[in-house]
């Protein structure tokens, strides 16, 4: 990977310049999914736009364990560099209905059919992890978080997630409260806070409820790779980054990425986004 | 050619080649997309049938020059809102335009829609990166919200497909300017022409819509707390800046704002 050099190659490149193969991702999503109204979210709590409809179109619930990329259904399409170029992401915009954090990730594994009842262990990639993730492998940065595809229980219960780290040591382990008030609705997402000194996750080996929350509904597993964080101060007003100018400097766009959308809404609306994404290549 | 550092992009931004707006009011419509074109100065006409744009039409902002070698490019702006309030203003290549359609029927409309052998589209030919928008003319549909789809042909040349259910009518989705973004089929990343709409059930008004059909080309954030928005690629607030465009395009823009506001300024052009 060769780092963008200064402000004036990527101004030539943003201009077409030395390959730069300038690209505006625009993208929307509608609170619908597959064509009925949306779940309504918990303010302050996760939500998954993965399903959402809009441009791209949703995603599927993902039935067994799979490594997403950009040709899945729901992936924001863009154009992967080639020529041995990396794309970078140098500018975000969002406008959303509701105000909140919206995070910009690529979706690097995914499973869903896990059940709300089950006390027993529940498979994920297992030990040693298949399918393996294939990009950011190392899982340095990795977050991991549940994502509700049909309601689960109205009973409070805890999941305990078992996984390896970024330094691949196995068996490491992690809680979270799953079921009950806010923590059951379609599409919420719950992200999973690892153990004490771990800062990302290669792979989940299996998750196992305390107790059962009362349905078994349909819920699943993400691992993800955050790219940029939104933040909207207001419902209708822009949110944007430019990483030109703003730290943590300017992220690179894997050419297999599957870009997908979170958002930590600001109010129990259903959000509805219009965005841009502005990269060029190096 | 492109820019070759900063310097030169801090040259072109000095040659002041500004393309201007003025709105007549504001634009009656808030947190969504809304068309900004319908209250440009001179007020230009509802459309009665499909009308190819170009930077000649009243639709467009005024005085996009020529370029000579190059591409004209989006390299800032200088923006003022009405009231003090944060607005996303998205530069669109407006291609077609298209009214008279009536928010009561719930039988397929077909009439004289965009796209096709009839009114093709006048620029980005392929569909690539189009994207179809409902947009709600001088009166407002009905208050009763329903659901639309449209038939389009889509990116490769494939008719017949089918857009996802999406709201139309009622709050929000019913007020004059409004853009009413349409979701495509799965797979599909653009649309070349649109040969049906189909509301589920009556609005209850017949109002008057038409279809868009618009590629995007950079994004604003206006955001500043005196209404007073110098816009750059470099201080901020613009993302894909320096997007170039054809010679023709119909430049123009929609607003999505936190409150009901009009807008005027000029997006400053430059040739890359």
């Amino acid at each position: 990977m060769a780092a963008i050099p200064d402000l004036s190659a990527i101004i030539n490149r943003q201009s077409g310049g030395n390959n730069g193969n300038p690209e505006n991702i625009f993208f929307f999503k509608v609170p619908r999914v597959a064509g009925a109204a949306a779940t309504a979210p918990i303010a302050g709590r996760g939500a998954s736009l993965w399903t959402y409809d809009g441009m791209p179109a949703g995603g599927a619930v993902p039935t067994s364990a799979a490594i997403p990329d950009n040709t899945t259904q729901g992936a924001l399409p863009f154009t992967a560099a080639t020529g041995g170029r990396d794309k970078y992401l140098i500018g975000a915009h969002i406008a959303p209905l509701t105000a909140g954090l919206y995070l910009l990730y690529d979706r690097l594994f995914h499973i869903g059919g896990l059940s709300g009842t089950s006390t027993s262990n529940q498979t994920i990639q297992n030990e040693p992890p298949s399918p393996a993730l294939t990009r950011n492998t190392s899982g340095a940065g990795n977050i991991v978080f549940y994502e509700v595809y049909t309601q689960i229980g109205n009973t409070g219960t805890t999941l305990t997630m078992t996984y390896t780290n970024q330094a691949g040591t196995t068996g490491r382990t992690a809680t979270i409260d799953i079921g009950g008030a806010n923590f059951r609705g379609v599409t919420r997402a719950q992200r999973i806070p690892l153990a004490a000194g771990d800062t990302g996750v290669r792979a989940v080996e299996k998750i196992a409820l305390t107790a059962t929350t009362g349905i078994a509904g349909d819920f699943g597993i993400t691992i993800a790779q955050p790219l940029a964080w939104i933040p909207v101060g207001a419902a209708g007003s822009p949110g944007w980054r430019d990483y030109t100018t703003g730290l943590p400097g300017i992220p690179v766009i894997d050419p297999a990425a599957c870009l997908s959308l979170l958002c930590m809404p600001a109010a129990a609306t259903a959000p509805e986004v219009w965005g841009c994404l502005g990269t060029v290549e190096n | 050619m492109p820019i070759t550092d900063y310097d030169e992009y801090v040259d072109l931004l000095r040659l002041n080649r500004g393309a201007d707006f003025q709105m007549s009011g504001a634009i009656g419509k808030v947190n969504r997309p809304a068309a900004m074109w319908r209250l440009f100065v001179p007020a230009p006409a509802n459309p009665t049938t499909s009308v190819a744009l170009d930077k000649t039409s009243e639709v467009s902002l005024a005085q996009v020059p020529n370029s000579s070698t190059g591409k004209l490019a989006v390299l800032g702006g200088r923006l003022n809102t009405g009231s003090v309030s944060s607005v996303s203003m998205t530069v669109v290549d407006l291609l077609t335009y298209h009214g008279g359609m009536d928010a009561t029927v719930t039988s397929e409309q077909t009439t004289n829609l965009p796209g096709g052998s009839t009114a093709p589209l006048p620029r980005h030919t392929s569909g690539a990166g189009v994207m179809i928008g409902l947009m709600i003319h001088q009166t407002g549909v009905g208050s009763t919200a329903t659901t639309v789809t449209v038939k389009y042909t889509n990116q490769a040349g494939t008719a017949n497909r089918v857009s996802t259910a999406t709201s139309f009518g009622g709050t929000g989705f019913r007020e004059t300017s409004s853009l009413i973004l349409i979701p495509l089929q799965a797979g599909d990343t653009g649309a070349r022409s649109v040969e049906g709409v189909t509301l589920a059930a009556t609005t209850g008004a017949v109002g008057n819509f038409g279809v868009v059909l618009f590629k995007p080309l950079t994004v604003l954030a206006l955001e500043s707390t005196t209404g007073a928005m110098p816009i750059d690629a470099i201080t901020g607030g613009m993302v894909g800046a320096m997007q170039s465009f054809d010679d023709n395009a119909c430049l123009s823009c929609f607003a999505i704002s936190t409150v009901n506001q009009a807008l005027l300024g000029a997006l400053l052009l430059g040739e890359v």
